[in-house]
């Protein structure tokens, strides 16, 4: 080997080695190894004699460089053993830190943010109404009319005899954002909704609703299907989540539908958290009732497409696994910082 | 709606197919299925019916979907019975009075009856359907009810007063003591039955006692009648009662079925209770239904695969519809369809398309994305309050959610005389469920102490919390919802309230200012301040009153404050312009100030601002003290200035030190003339 080979070799490697020493006595032997009298730095030094008379100076600079990088390299080693003897130098790095952390948003707003961020990047935007409604928003333009059974889905709040009400769902939102604006329309509308439930694990007077409402020409049964079964996809991301479409009735819809995903607890097969039936029920859907484009004047010979409505709470239990609705409301710092 | 699957299955072969598969076909049909359960009448389906489809309120109505669905022949059962003129004249007469309530009234006197208990088969079987068994005669119209959906009632005849049945409106104040022993009041739209004293019914509800059948009862009337659905509806509210009638009447009942249906009981009757029907039935009818008048509707084969996105062709919509029993004839491209006596949800092109698509399986119509370019009007490209949550999670606050229906005793206690202006504005519910949620809330404040409060009696660490809603108040004859954003913290001091208040602002980029000298209905005197945002009020902070505390059982000190977001400048957070900062460098100077302990920084503040003029960029406290070393009555106050140009001057390159020792003479003298503020000696 000649001298530049030896000198990168040794340089390229004495650190691995000293560092790789787990004693004292390991560290000393690597010392007699590098630069003992006759080390290899040493055995380097003689073949200097090889080089020409130009060459030498600048080549005996080096070792020596070399030399005393070795030694600092080893001192430091040695000093790293002679450190752990001192008591003031004891570190315990498995204490815990002390860390502090953004506090979590509530899981309604949560997932309220979620369903926003989906529909946003499906195009949909958001329209929002009051939660004191009237009547007429709230049901007769709704197709609800007055001494209709269907009045009794809707167990209501009213403020005075029968004019003034709390909203019992969103869909209101979906008559005053047509009563304002020519079709085509493309929003949900998210908030807070109120029926006269007695609080108990799966009802709250108050809960929350995101309503959809898409209208176009050619908006038909096909792309409610198509919409609401790419959000549920997006929403259950990461579990393959099934949906599937049967017939159901509300009167603001014709024809209506309710969407199932498959149950997450069982996968289909029916267990007690799905009462043995496999499926879930996620949201209500439908196609616009021609009865509700007349009451917000937009014809119906020409403009046609769906609407829908989920329960917000009911969205956080089945993604969450929460099965008691009185938590969102308790605000226990045990529920809470879970999310 | 309960099935026996045994009862059923004398109307339509399931042979073949479990009650679990089955209840999966009604499920995807639109009868959903809750449950199938064994009972002693065998095995039982639970329907849940959609208001709809009120002709599925019966075992035959089911039948007729799953005779669709496995495509079976249905078999109802044959009446052989004919109302004919008997021995005996009947003496009885009717008086319908409102036909546009009760348009189709029936009534069909039988004499000799045996009252005794059913047969068991009969009894299991009403059991299964959740209805007690009685009497043989009271089990039979309820057994004909369950069988066909015609609700029947049957009246003790002898009981009755007078010649003549009367169905009129009821009076107001009139009462009538019902089957269920509730003695109920009439507001006075209700149907009544009526005889010459009065009320023995009220119609599609429920019957009275003063003229029920009992165990000695003889003859009896049993009434079969169409009842409308809408004063069906409001007599459930009125008398705050549901039955298995009204529950059929209000959905609507089949008018071709109402015969059918009689018949049916007079040879249940005839055959359970061996007796035979006297004289020729009692009937008004304004519908005529025996002569059905069937509606027709014309559909648009392309409107209806536009509306479902399908290609269902002609043969296929014969199929369906004839399945389901509606008549379709093909003229082009479009139909007409004659829909069944029974099926009073049908009555529009868009109701013939849902039960095409009902038949041919939602599961079976293609799912694709839609192409659909609207205006981009409610398009948010940001919430314009995110930052102030932010603001207060950064500050570590929880976000927390409360009702916003809460308990107005507690709320009105808040609003003392001085804010007895707020108190007029409570938005109050006229139908509460309970006392302790009457009202709306006009603050988030009270429900995030008790939520604080909550947590600390469980010691909780972080007793931060914060909620962004509505409040409501009312506003002459309308309402008025504000978005607030409310934060309290526990067991802090006026500073951790005043910070965040400053956070929520600065996070949202206001011009804002805050007043002390306001009493608020939440905080405190002295201890609290009010925010103004471009010169309007715009929300308030402090420390929490005791009074209010103590009215929600918290036995610590609580901060706490609320912006209303209504009187946030969103220009100021979506249209921020870019400004470049000095070029030069700036002046740092400090002053040690001496001024009377009472004097506040605010009094000082304004002084420096005013006398800074363009150049005092920033004038921050650096320090305070109040000690032995500064003497009594008085306080030591240390300001760190920043002066600083944008533009070159005439006199100089940059701002030279010599003005701004003017501009600090100036501040000095000026405090000194209004307070006799001097500067500390060194």
């Amino acid at each position: 080997m000649t001298l530049q080979d030896e000198y990168k070799k040794i340089s390229g490697l004495y650190r691995e080695t000293v560092n790789e020493a787990d004693s004292l006595k390991e560290v000393e032997k690597e010392r007699v190894k590098y630069i003992g009298r006759s080390g290899a730095v040493n055995e380097i030094f003689k073949k200097l004699g090889t080089l020409s008379p130009q060459e030498r100076p600048a080549w005996g600079k080096k070792l020596n460089i070399l030399k005393s990088d070795i030694t600092k390299c080893i001192e430091e080693k040695k000093s790293q053993f002679n450190k752990k003897d001192k008591a003031e130098d004891i570190f315990d790095p498995t204490l815990p830190g002390n860390f502090s952390t953004l506090p979590s948003v509530h899981p309604v707003t949560r997932i309220l943010r979620e369903i926003k961020h989906i529909f946003s990047s499906l195009g949909f935007g958001i329209a929002y109404g009051p939660e004191i409604e009237t009547a007429y928003h709230n049901f007769t333009a709704l197709n609800i009319p007055k001494d209709h059974a269907a009045r009794d889905m809707h167990d209501t709040f009213y403020l005075d005899k029968e004019k003034n009400l709390l909203r019992t769902h969103t869909s209101p939102v979906q008559v005053r954002v047509m009563e304002n604006n020519d079709p085509p329309y493309n929003i949900i509308a998210p908030g807070k909704c109120y029926r006269r439930d007695t609080i108990d694990a799966s009802h709250s007077p108050v809960f929350h609703q995101v309503e959809g409402l898409m209208v176009g020409e050619d908006i038909s049964f096909s792309d409610l299907k198509g919409v609401l079964a790419e959000f549920a996809e997006l929403f259950f991301e990461g579990t393959s989540v099934k949906t599937r479409f049967r017939p159901s009735y509300f009167p603001f819809t014709e024809p209506s539908a309710e969407m199932d995903i498959s149950c997450r607890i069982c996968g289909g097969k029916g267990c007690s958290s799905c009462s043995q039936k496999g499926w879930l029920e996620v949201l209500g859907a439908g196609m616009v009732d021609p009865e509700v484009f007349k009451h917000c004047d937009v014809d119906s010979n020409r403009w046609q497409g769906f609407a829908f409505g989920m329960g917000v709470e009911r969205l956080a239990m089945l993604k969450y696994g929460i099965n008691d609705m009185r938590f969102f409301y308790l605000n226990d710092m045990r529920f809470l910082e879970q999310f | 709606m309960k099935i026996p699957l045994k009862w059923l299955n004398e109307y339509v072969d399931t042979s073949g197919v479990s009650p679990h598969r089955l209840g999966e076909i009604l499920t995807m049909r639109g009868l959903e299925v809750d449950s199938v359960s064994d009972t002693d009448a065998g095995t039982v389906i639970d329907i849940e019916l959609t208001p709809n489809r009120g002709d599925c309120a019966s075992v035959i109505g089911v039948a007729r979907e799953v005779a669709s669905a496995l495509e079976k022949k249905i078999n109802l059962p044959k009446v052989n019975y004919e109302s004919s003129p008997g021995k005996e004249s009947i003496l009885l007469k009717i008086d319908i009075q409102n036909p546009e309530k009760c348009p189709v009234y029936h009534l069909q006197k039988i004499n000799d009856i045996t009252i005794g208990p059913s047969p068991e088969w009969m009894q299991k079987r009403l059991r299964a359907c959740s209805v007690r068994p009685l009497n043989n005669i009271i089990d039979i119209t309820n057994y004909v009810m369950l069988e066909t959906g015609q609700p029947l009632h049957a009246f003790d005849a002898e009981r009755i007063s007078g010649d003549t049945v009367t169905v009129r409106l009821a009076r107001a104040g009139e009462s009538l003591l019902m089957l269920d022993g509730v003695q109920r009041k009439f507001d006075g739209g209700e149907v009544v039955i009526a005889d010459k004293n009065g009320p023995i019914a009220a119609g599609g509800i429920m019957g009275g006692e003063n003229s029920s059948v009992n165990d000695i009862t003889k003859d009896i009337l049993v009434e079969s009648a169409y009842f409308s659905p809408q004063s069906i509806s409001r007599a459930e509210r009125t008398l705050n009662v549901k039955t298995n009638a009204s529950y059929r009447f209000a959905r609507e009942i089949d008018k071709g079925g109402i015969l059918y249906a009689l018949a049916r009981t007079v040879e249940l009757i005839k055959q359970l209770g061996k007796a035979e029907p006297a004289g020729e039935k009692l009937s008004f009818d304004t519908l005529n239904v025996s002569q059905k008048t069937q509606k027709k509707i014309k559909v648009d084969l392309k409107q209806l695969n536009s509306l479902l996105g399908t290609s269902v062709n002609k043969d296929n919509i014969k199929k369906y519809l004839r399945s389901i029993n509606f008549g379709v004839e093909f003229t082009g491209s479009s139909f007409e369809v004659t829909v069944p006596s029974y099926r009073n949800d049908v009555h529009r092109p868009v109701d013939v398309i849902e039960e095409v698509a009902r038949i041919h399986g939602y599961d079976r119509i293609d799912a694709k994305l839609p192409n659909l370019k609207t205006g981009t009007k409610y398009f948010e490209p940001r919430d314009p309050f995110a930052e102030a949550e932010n603001a207060l999670r950064a500050r570590g606050y929880w976000e927390s959610l409360t009702h916003t229906l809460t308990d107005s005793d507690k709320i009105t206690g808040i609003y003392t005389n001085e804010f007895k202006e707020i108190k007029e504005k409570l938005v109050r519910l006229k139908n509460p469920i309970s006392v302790d949620m009457d009202i709306l809330r006009p603050s988030i404040l009270p429900g995030l102490l008790k939520v604080a409060g909550y947590n600390a009696n469980r010691k909780s660490r972080s007793l931060k919390f914060f909620e962004k809603g509505p409040v409501f108040f009312k506003k002459g004859n309308d309402f008025l919802e504000n978005s607030h954003i409310a934060y309290t913290a526990a067991g802090s001091e006026y500073f951790e309230a005043k910070n965040s208040m400053e956070a929520l602002t600065e996070s949202l980029k206001q011009d804002y200012s805050f007043n002390y000298s306001g009493s608020s209905a939440y905080f405190k005197k002295g201890r609290s301040g009010v925010l103004s945002i471009d010169g309007k009020f715009s929300g308030e902070f402090g420390l929490v009153k005791e009074s209010l505390l103590k009215s929600y059982n918290l036995n610590q000190a609580y901060t706490g404050g609320y912006l209303i977001l209504d009187e946030v400048n969103k220009d100021r957070i979506s249209n921020k312009r870019f400004k470049k900062w000095s070029a030069y460098p700036a002046i740092y100077r400090d002053i040690s100030l001496i001024c009377p302990a009472e004097l506040t920084h605010k009094s000082i503040y304004d002084i420096i601002k005013v006398n800074g003029g363009g150049e005092l960029k920033k004038a921050e406290v650096a320090d305070s003290y109040i000690g032995e070393k500064i003497g009594a009555g008085k306080k030591s106050i240390t300001y760190a200035l920043e002066f600083n140009s944008e533009e070159k001057t005439l006199s100089s390159e940059t701002l030279s030190s010599e003005k701004v020792d003017f501009l600090i003479e100036d501040i000095l003298n000026e405090l000194e003339n209004k307070f006799g503020i001097t500067l500390r000696p060194e």
